[in-house]
């Protein structure tokens, strides 16, 4: 087994079996088929018996049902009950205002009403707590580090510019669709000056590290944490990631490069375990995590598309006066009029923090 | 004359005599005449229009509005990164063209008026080669020379435009430590311009791509044979070739198999270039260059056509088109590898322009459209972390 696999793997145990608290009686997982998910999963298995555990997946709806099959199959080899959650527009729509008022911060993509959903199956189940893979993707590396690499190489730009540039959807082209932009890209807001805060005080650390850590510091617990805790803990249950533990976190970090991204295969060391953890042909399955089809809930003929539309349309009186109609307009058309416009996924992701914005305003009553 | 600035409109006597807005006393960069009626010196290509005057003094008013919404048309209004080449296409697509025969440089521009026939051939559709041809306003070397220097002596250096000189962009060494990593794909464009210009908006980026130019261009010497070290890491690689509709680029697809590139590696290598009957169904301006001949499993027709010495350059094609172009062809030829065990591993798989009309796949007997793979939610879908 390769230097560090091992640590890694009592780590995780570890952090699991601090957060399985003698009071509960039965834990909920979040398992959506992806490699953390199933690691998580693997693990509570290893310490509760089978009728302990629940396991609750989403199903979005056909044709966006594929990570059912996967969940399914990870579910049945673990011996643990699965539960399909309804994430359906529909179901979206009924449950958009409640998981609002759930968030303390008007910031929220497309994964918040699904997380909210999840943590309320659990409840209605009877679960003590929710436990999820959430985490994963910033700790080990994950896909989110491969076009930083790729900018690194071809370009020559600094670490610090180039992590900037993962929130360019944010801090420039959602920006662009309000007035004066979101208050936190103001110019009192320095993103660079904030990313080298953030930056590792060790000049030891490998590039890998480095980026890492950042994932870590800036978008993990800084972000996907709180709004994960938030909208399950509204529930009346804990939330539980246990991928953020400090002390898993330290000793991640300092794995070998090799043990994270593997020439292009990145989470390498989270492939092993979940091969070592379960079986080759459930390793083997494909493994994509948690995929919202926001951009189909935003555009598409059903009522939660109409909601979304009204909400964002002139028509709407409470409507943030900053929006500007023009760029909104043909966002809703289906077209994101910038350089990453071919990715249709762009779209939903542009247009759900818009709408989020707006719901979150409408929830809290705020006019400004 | 409208002035790009405050929009006032200046009378033309008045705009020409002062060549200044009357409104807010900016300076107009062109006065709608024809710039080089009065001007002796030669066109910079040489050849025949040393002689005569250069083509666009045949009645095309020149104006800074004109230019300035060429700018703003090939830019989507500032949205895209943009070459000085793609710049001049744009600024072609608003001129009227001359009548036909009439080109003015020493290698011919003609361009091309498709009658979008349907060939039902293979159900692949497309146009049909061209019946009449007609010189283009100017040279790309007139255009940059005479309007697009005025341009930026004027108005400064539009906003949006691609610095393509690799030396200024990427001579700088690969850290060492991103040798060990790889990336998950491989563009292969034409020349350095419109590498540097994929590399401006981010296509690298949102497609962990590496991007190389076949000149040699981009990146720089010292960032390219580290890119190829990275790129040897990746066993499972899928490499793209989207290049112009020429003889030479076509002939250039086979050296991808060469030691200077791939060798014998197991690499899939996949051409997404412009083909003839693409860029016919597309009205791309054609330039006439050498016959260098080449030998393809393309139609006869579109063979001729490249045989006869004619190119059509990506460059005709605005960013914004031309970035979805190049990710669907990434897209198709990465999920061709997974689906199919094409013999053709060791060779080069020539798939065809992934745009309207649709790519088509060359076989021995013929051409068939290309079918684009299944469902394409699982490329769509919203990642948890949708911010990273």
């Amino acid at each position: 087994m390769p230097a560090g696999d091992t640590e890694i793997r009592h780590a995780l145990a570890d952090s699991v079996n601090a957060r399985l608290l003698p009071s509960y009686k039965r834990i909920g997982i979040a398992l959506s088929g992806g490699l953390d998910s199933t690691i998580i999963a693997s693990l509570c298995r290893n310490e509760l018996d089978s009728n302990q555990l629940m396991a609750f997946t989403l199903d979005f709806g056909p044709p966006w049902s594929d990570e059912v099959a996967t969940a399914s199959a990870i579910a049945r080899h673990l011996d643990i009950p699965l539960y399909i959650v309804d994430a359906s527009p529909a179901n979206i729509l009924r449950n958009i205002h409640p998981a609002t008022a759930a968030m303390v911060s008007p910031y929220g993509d497309a994964v918040c009403v699904p997380w909210y959903l999840l943590g309320k199956a659990a409840a209605e189940a009877g679960c003590d707590a929710l436990f999820s893979g959430e985490g994963g993707d910033q700790v080990f590396g994950g896909w989110a580090n491969k076009p930083m690499v790729t900018e690194l190489a071809l370009t020559g730009a600094t670490v610090d510019a180039v992590y900037a540039k993962t929130f360019h959807r944010f801090l420039d082209d959602l920006s662009g669709l309000l007035h004066g932009g979101f208050e936190v890209s103001s110019a009192s807001f320095d993103v660079h000056q904030w990313i080298r805060d953030c930056l590792p005080k060790s000049a030891t650390n490998t590039l890998l590290a480095t980026l890492r850590h950042l994932n870590f510091a800036t978008k993990g617990g800084g972000t996907i944490s709180p709004r994960f805790t938030e909208l399950v803990e509204i529930h009346g249950i804990d939330a539980h990631a246990p991928f953020f533990d400090t002390q898993l976190v330290a000793e991640a970090l300092a794995l070998p490069d090799s043990s994270i991204l593997d020439g292009s295969t990145d989470k390498a060391i989270l492939r092993r375990l979940v091969s070592d953890m379960t079986s080759p042909e459930i390793a083997a399955l494909p493994k994509r995590g948690m995929g919202v089809p926001s951009t189909s809930w935003a555009i598409e003929n059903h009522p939660l598309g109409h909601k979304v539309r009204h909400q964002l349309s002139r028509r709407n009186k409470h409507r943030d006066p900053r929006i500007r109609q023009d760029s909104v307009d043909v966002l809703l058309s289906g077209i994101v009029d910038a350089p990453d416009a071919y990715r249709r996924r762009r779209i939903g992701e542009r247009i759900w923090t818009l709408f989020q914005w707006e719901v979150f305003r409408e929830v809290h009553s705020l006019s400004e | 004359m409208k002035c790009i600035h405050c929009q006032s409109n200046t009378p033309n006597k008045i705009a020409r005599a002062t060549s200044k807005c009357s409104a807010c006393l900016h300076r107009f960069a062109f006065t709608g005449l024809p710039q080089m009626d009065s001007v002796v010196e030669a066109d910079p290509m040489g050849g025949r229009s040393q002689h005569r005057p250069p083509a666009y003094a045949n009645h095309i008013a020149i104006t800074d509005m004109l230019f300035h919404k060429a700018i703003q048309g090939v830019g989507s209004g500032g949205k895209y990164s943009f070459t000085v080449k793609q710049l001049y296409y744009e600024f072609m697509r608003r001129l009227p063209a001359p009548a036909a025969g009439g080109c003015a440089t020493a290698v011919g521009i003609i361009a091309i008026m498709p009658l979008m026939l349907a060939m039902g051939v293979g159900g692949a559709g497309g146009g049909t080669a061209p019946a009449k041809v007609a010189g283009p306003p100017m040279s790309f070397e007139t255009f940059t020379h005479y309007y697009y220097n005025q341009w930026i002596r004027i108005h400064g250096e539009p906003e949006g435009l691609v610095d393509a000189n690799p030396n200024t962009l990427t001579s700088t060494p690969v850290l060492p430590e991103l040798l060990n990593y790889s990336f998950d794909r491989c563009l292969i464009v034409d020349n350095a311009d419109i590498a540097a210009m994929l590399v401006a908006n981010r296509f690298h980026f949102e497609n962990n791509c590496a991007i190389l130019s076949a000149d040699g261009g981009y990146p720089a010497r010292e960032r390219r044979d580290a890119i190829m070290t990275m790129l040897d890491r990746n066993p499972n690689l899928v490499v793209a070739y989207l290049h112009d509709a020429s003889a030479s680029a076509f002939a250039a697809a086979a050296t991808l198999r060469s030691a200077e590139w791939f060798g014998d590696r197991r690499v899939w290598i996949a051409d997404i270039g412009l083909s003839p009957r693409q860029a016919w169904a597309q009205k791309l301006l054609v330039e006439q260059g050498e016959n260098v001949g080449v030998a393809s499993r393309l139609p006869t027709d579109e063979l001729d056509w490249l045989n006869q010495g004619y190119t059509c350059s990506l460059s005709g094609i605005r960013p914004a088109k031309l970035l979805k172009t190049a990710y669907m062809g990434l897209t198709e030829a990465s999920r061709a590898t997974y689906e199919d065990d094409f013999d053709t591993m060791g060779g080069v798989f020539l798939m065809g322009y992934m745009w309207s009309p649709a790519g088509y796949v060359y076989h021995d007997t013929g051409f068939s459209p290309w079918v684009a793979g299944g469902d394409t939610a699982a490329f769509d879908a919203s990642a948890p972390d949708s911010f990273g």
